[in-house]
């Protein structure tokens, strides 16, 4: 996989560079580091792009800088190096100054067309992986990447799929939606078949997995389920338009933005 | 009419057309029926029924509703008593409001019955009670604000009044009805003979309206997609437009389903925008009755139902759509409580009419 790690000279992009460098492997991975300068942050993007460097050494293959806003030189960066994942080091503005400033690690889940890592924080190393399920056949990417972020640290994971629907009608049948995820896979329900399909496609690249099945809201539970697992990273799909369904972009509900304006863990949005 | 148009008119849909008509023209003369009835049974229900404050005209509005199993018939009962002068415009908005809540009933009552008969609870009952309680928690302050709007008195000038041209067919048709009809029969007769024609317009146009599809819009996914709460809200209110009902409308959605299971995230919104348009068949009431006070007292029940939900989209959604979540959810898991609530919805309109 092809990484793109940036910095503009703060803390933050540091700590998510040295986060990212536990996912590089050697001979598989490649990186390019990219300094994001203004007219104030010279001499730190210098001294921070060094540091990194330190840190991701081993498969480093190109160092530049660009002279942009924050995501729009990370997202022509990852265009013209068609990198598969760019890692941002996030503020972690939410609420109203989100709404009010903007999020740029939020614009960059919703616009950019490589997988994006959003950091905060100091997060430990990671141990146990969180991926985010869904139904759609689109969730092949996400354990793809999943898997291979699994690989490189050797970390267990944990296929949740959120049940958030309610019966409408009188004949419907409930027992889905208050099964567990053991019961709905040996069941053969839907939502069964796509986990063991997970937990088996993990299985082959040789990692352990843990189907796990909530029924509540969908925001709700997955953030629940992050709060209270000690996870070290969550892997979830983007927001993606649907490409039989005209406007879908502005008619869905944006979930990934949802979550990473909610959760302090290191998110991956495939 | 372009030849083109013509040809897609097929004799089926010429049909819905025709009956359509009809129903309006039932609809209509219903209204006549009950104008005329009001005289006798507006001093009724003032008097013997002691409808004479919004309090108790809510309770009336609210058990009248569960009496008949809907609120349409009652709202625009509602308004030919407040033609009639037997209601003041707030006590004929707080019995709409009434109407509405006691509507919402009939899901629930239904999906109790299926429980009685051995289905499981959360089966039968989970959108009704759902629905239910979505209506009682925008209704009840949307009762209040109404309410102000109504004695602030800033939609009075807003009117839409039916072409003289056409109130004059109406009279030249029904005025030598209703006067035979009053030269040999009492007034409350006339009443009761209006409401049977009122149910029965209502049952024409449910078998008249059009069959919304949802199946080809961009909406195919509501089981399994999750929309923005603003787009289902618009979406339940387009729909009610033609359905004109929420029990319809939200059995649109059933095709949309194989597994008949929607998300908890999209139903709250649609039920919303739905209870704001199925008062479309009381607005045409009013404009029928021509009469101004009618048609603000349905425009102000619409406007303050429609800022209400605005208001809980737009700031509170997420708590409210736990908070109501969380409820439903303790409701149907704990008989003892459903009991409770159950008793308390029959209870508070009765209680209501005591004032």
């Amino acid at each position: 996989m092809r990484w793109l790690i940036s910095t503009d000279g703060t803390e933050r992009s540091e700590r998510a560079a040295g986060f990212a460098g536990q996912f590089l492997r050697f001979g598989e991975d490649q990186a390019i580091l990219l300094g994001i300068l203004s007219d104030e942050n010279q001499e730190s993007v210098e001294h921070s792009m060094n540091a990194i460097t330190g840190q991701i050494t081993k498969a480093l293959v190109k160092r530049t800088t660009r002279r942009e806003p924050i995501s729009e030189a990370i997202e022509a960066e990852a265009q013209a190096e068609q990198v598969d994942v760019a890692v941002y080091g996030s503020r972690g503005r939410h609420g109203i100054t989100s709404l009010l400033l903007g999020s740029v690690a939020a614009r960059l889940a919703h616009d950019s067309a490589c997988s994006v890592l959003i950091v905060r924080d100091q997060p430990p190393p990671v141990t146990r992986i969180l991926v985010c399920i869904s139904l759609s056949p689109r969730r092949q990417a996400t354990i793809e990447m999943t898997g291979k972020l699994a690989q490189a640290t050797g970390a267990e994971v944990v296929a949740l799929h959120v049940m958030s629907q309610l019966p409408i009608t009188d004949t419907a049948s409930t027992s889905p939606l208050t099964m567990t995820a053991e019961q709905a896979i040996s069941g053969g329900t839907v939502e069964g078949k796509a986990l063991q399909e997970t937990v088996e496609q993990l299985a082959a690249m040789g990692i352990t997995a843990r189907p796990l099945i909530r029924h509540g809201l969908v925001l709700d539970e997955t953030l629940d389920e992050v709060e209270s697992g000690s996870y070290g990273l969550m892997v979830i799909g983007a927001h993606a338009p649907l490409k039989n369904i005209p406007w879908s972009a502005w008619l869905m509900e944006d979930v990934a933005r949802d979550i990473l304006l909610n959760t302090r863990c290191p998110l991956m949005i495939v | 009419m372009r030849p083109n148009l013509l040809k897609r008119l097929t004799p089926q849909m010429l049909g819905k057309v025709a009956l359509f008509v009809f129903a309006l023209f039932v609809f209509t003369f219903a209204l006549v029926l009950l104008k005329e009835g009001a005289k006798e049974f507006g001093p009724f229900v003032r008097n013997f029924l002691d409808v004479n404050n919004v309090a108790n005209a809510l309770g009336f509005g609210w058990l009248f509703a569960y009496a008949v199993m809907s609120g349409s018939p009652v709202a625009a009962i509602t308004l030919t008593l407040l033609d009639a002068n037997a209601l003041n415009h707030a006590e004929a908005f707080a019995m709409i409001n009434g109407s509405r809540l006691g509507a919402s009933f009939i899901v629930l009552f239904i999906g109790f019955v299926y429980t009685l008969r051995g289905r499981e609870r959360k089966a039968s009952m989970s959108t009704g009670l759902l629905s239910l309680i979505v209506t009682q928690t925008t209704y009840i302050p949307a009762l209040f604000l109404g309410l102000w709007l109504l004695r602030m008195g800033w939609l009075d000038a807003l009117q839409l009044t039916q072409a003289s041209e056409v109130s004059s067919v109406f009279d030249l048709i029904f005025d030598p009805i209703t006067g035979f009809l009053l030269g040999w029969l009492p007034r409350w007769v006339i009443f009761g003979m209006g409401f049977l024609a009122l149910l029965f317009s209502f049952s024409l146009l449910d078998r008249s309206l059009p069959k919304v599809n949802l199946e080809e819009t961009g909406f195919s996914g509501m089981a399994r997609i999750l929309y923005r709460p603003f787009f289902t809200f618009l979406l339940g209110a387009i729909v009610t437009t033609f359905t004109m009902s929420v029990s319809l409308s939200v059995s649109i959605l059933v095709p949309l389903s194989v597994r008949g299971y929607i998300r908890r995230e999209n139903i709250i919104p649609y039920v919303m925008g739905a209870n704001i348009t199925t008062f479309v068949d009381t607005l045409i009431a009013a404009v029928l009755l021509g009469n101004p006070g009618a048609f603000t007292v349905v425009l102000v029940e619409m406007l303050s139902v429609a800022l209400i939900s605005l208001l809980i989209i737009g700031l509170a959604y997420s708590p409210y759509e736990r908070w109501i979540l969380g409820v439903v959810n303790r409701l149907l898991n704990r008989p003892i409580l459903l009991a409770w609530y159950m008793f308390g919805i029959v209870g508070i309109p009765i209680v209501l009419m005591l004032f």
